[in-house]
């Protein structure tokens, strides 16, 4: 394969260090990673573990806050040596949507206020790109192709945002042409950034399998608590160009946050959207209000006292998480739920770890055990399942 | 931060003081106010220069003045609800349980019955709580429809 990556992409993510671990040192995705940072100071690390785990082990909340800033100031390149497929963990009694992941890294640059990745990897901070992705790929192939009547919807976004660095390993090249072959597997991508030269550069010819997904917000809120991401106005963009490249969108209003006047910033964002993206065009969108784990609070405050979120009328629910109380919550999903419905009755839409009560509140009906769920994705004619003709795989 | 006087006169619990120090410092943070702005709000004041009121009563009132500015909603929602129970118990005689946290669309209520006549009585009750805007307006706000 021969796609070069679109040279005028600048990752706007650029690592302060680059700790890269002896053993991988002549892998082909190192070599590129470097070169494409010049200037970035390369340290050779004996170890593929984080080198901020063992000092934030038992360290006070002000210290791993510290760290998990400081984390976000080095890129670790290493391998990765466990399970590279899971199912997504979802969450105690609320409703799950069968995603699977795999993570090509960990950590992402842009820090979110809200972002869960605070407490998540409390422990492992450092931001890492594992080199060994023929490992990764050769994985999936394995974990599909064992299981050829089962339908594979896989996330590269659990724990990274999907293409925060691609303008650096150029991850995208590999991946979407690999899941264009997969005739029982889907790809999503899920970022908040623009950075889509490449994919925009792969075009048609393997966008069969590939769902580029953003995360979007109210313009509030990405202003506020967003802010090293791409803006509003940059996704919308950057939707327009991969719709136009040929593949499908997916959108997930997550997380929506409660403010003074959300009603119209959430109206707009919907307007705006598919004021750009053919309601046809769209895989799939999820709904799903703030939610974090009770840690995360003093965690947010520190690192960023600005904020407003960490004071709004969250308490700690059921799943042990901080979520706003549940009236409060069905009526911000109903209310965006109801915009996109206007925009489209057909929008499969779904609410991302929400209760069943949630579900009989908002669409009327309860997901019988995922069956729903499974439908929204796997709707005929909404999945586009097949082998690429004539292409030069 | 300590405490501003009015309320350091009324001898709060060390855990009392954290526990209003903090809702006073989210507040404070919140709305960009000093943590003693918040506390010396014009209702606190008054309440702690209430003559007739004990020292234990005029920390209630005041802890739940400083829910009531942390949680606007959710105060009003507790607040609705109650006022919806209390009017079913004083009409009808029947205890509604709702969802704990307001997770969950379902209310609960127990009966006992010790004749046929009891269970007429009751079902005669039902069909009046289904009629009542109150129970109308419980399961709305628990639908998110606030
Ligand atoms: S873009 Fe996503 S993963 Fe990255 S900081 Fe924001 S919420 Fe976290």
């Amino acid at each position: 394969m021969s796609i070069e990556p679109s040279a005028s992409i600048i990752s706007s993510s650029r690592p302060e260090r680059i700790l890269l671990a002896r053993e991988v040192a002549e892998s082909v995705l190192a070599k590129r990673v470097i070169s494409r940072l010049p200037g970035v100071p390369v340290e050779l690390v004996d170890d593929h573990q984080d080198p901020l785990r063992a000092k934030v082990g038992n360290s006070g909340l002000e210290t791993r806050s510290r760290d998990f800033s400081a984390g976000k100031k080095d890129l670790l390149l290493c391998r990765y040596k466990g399970d590279w497929l899971r199912a997504c963990p979802g969450t105690n009694s609320h409703v799950c949507c069968n995603l699977w992941t795999v993570n090509p890294g960990e950590g992402c640059p842009l820090d979110c206020t809200y972002c869960y990745l605070q407490s998540y990897l409390k422990r492992n901070p450092t931001l890492k790109l594992y080199t060994n992705t023929d490992e990764m790929l050769g994985a999936i192939e394995q974990k599909v192709k064992a299981e050829p009547s089962r339908f594979f919807r896989v996330g590269t976004g659990e724990v990274i945002d999907s293409l925060v660095w691609d303008d650096l390993t150029d991850s995208t090249l590999e991946l979407v042409p690999f899941f264009a072959r997969q005739s029982n597997a889907l790809l999503e991508l899920k970022t908040k950034t623009a950075n889509i030269g490449n994919l925009v550069d792969l075009g048609s010819r393997y966008s069969n399998n590939t769902v580029v997904s953003w995360s979007v917000n109210a313009k509030p809120v990405n202003f506020e608590d967003e802010s090293a991401t791409a803006s509003f106005d940059e996704r919308l963009l950057a939707m327009a160009e991969v719709q136009e490249a040929g593949y499908r969108i997916g959108l997930h209003f997550d997380p929506l946050i409660y403010f003074s006047g959300w009603e119209d910033g959430y109206q707009d964002a919907v307007r705006e959207i598919f004021e750009v993206v053919d309601p046809d065009n769209v895989a799939w969108v999820s709904v799903s209000t703030l939610r974090y784990k009770p840690e995360m609070q003093e965690v947010m405050e520190t690192r960023f006292p600005e904020s407003k979120i960490p004071y709004g009328e969250q308490f700690l629910a059921k799943d042990g998480k901080m979520r706003y109380v549940q009236p409060l919550r069905l009526k911000m999903i109903k209310f965006v739920w109801h915009q996109l419905k206007q925009v489209s009755n057909t929008l499969p839409s779904y609410m991302c770890m929400e209760s069943p009560a949630a579900w009989r509140a908002v669409s009327g009906g309860a997901p019988v055990a995922g069956e729903e769920l499974r439908e929204v994705f796997t709707r005929k004619g909404r999945l586009n399942i097949i082998q690429p003709q004539g292409s030069e795989l | 931060m300590n405490l501003p006087e009015h309320i350091a006169l009324l001898s709060p619990s060390k855990n009392a003081e954290v526990a209003l120090l903090e809702l006073a410092r989210q507040i404070a943070n919140r709305d960009e106010l000093e943590i003693q702005e918040v506390l010396s709000d014009s209702y606190i004041l008054e309440v702690c220069s209430r003559e007739k009121l004990g020292r234990k009563d005029k920390l209630k009132l005041v802890r739940a003045k400083l829910e009531q500015i942390r949680f606007p909603l959710l105060k009003d929602l507790e607040s609705r609800l109650e006022r919806c129970k209390k009017a079913i118990q004083k009409e009808l005689g029947l205890t509604l349980e709702l969802p704990a946290q307001l997770e969950g669309d379902t209310i609960s209520l127990r009966l006992k019955f010790r004749s046929e006549v009891d269970v007429l009585n009751a079902s005669k009750k039902l069909g009046s709580l289904a009629k009542m805007d109150q129970t109308k307006e419980i399961f709305s706000i628990l639908s998110g429809e606030i």
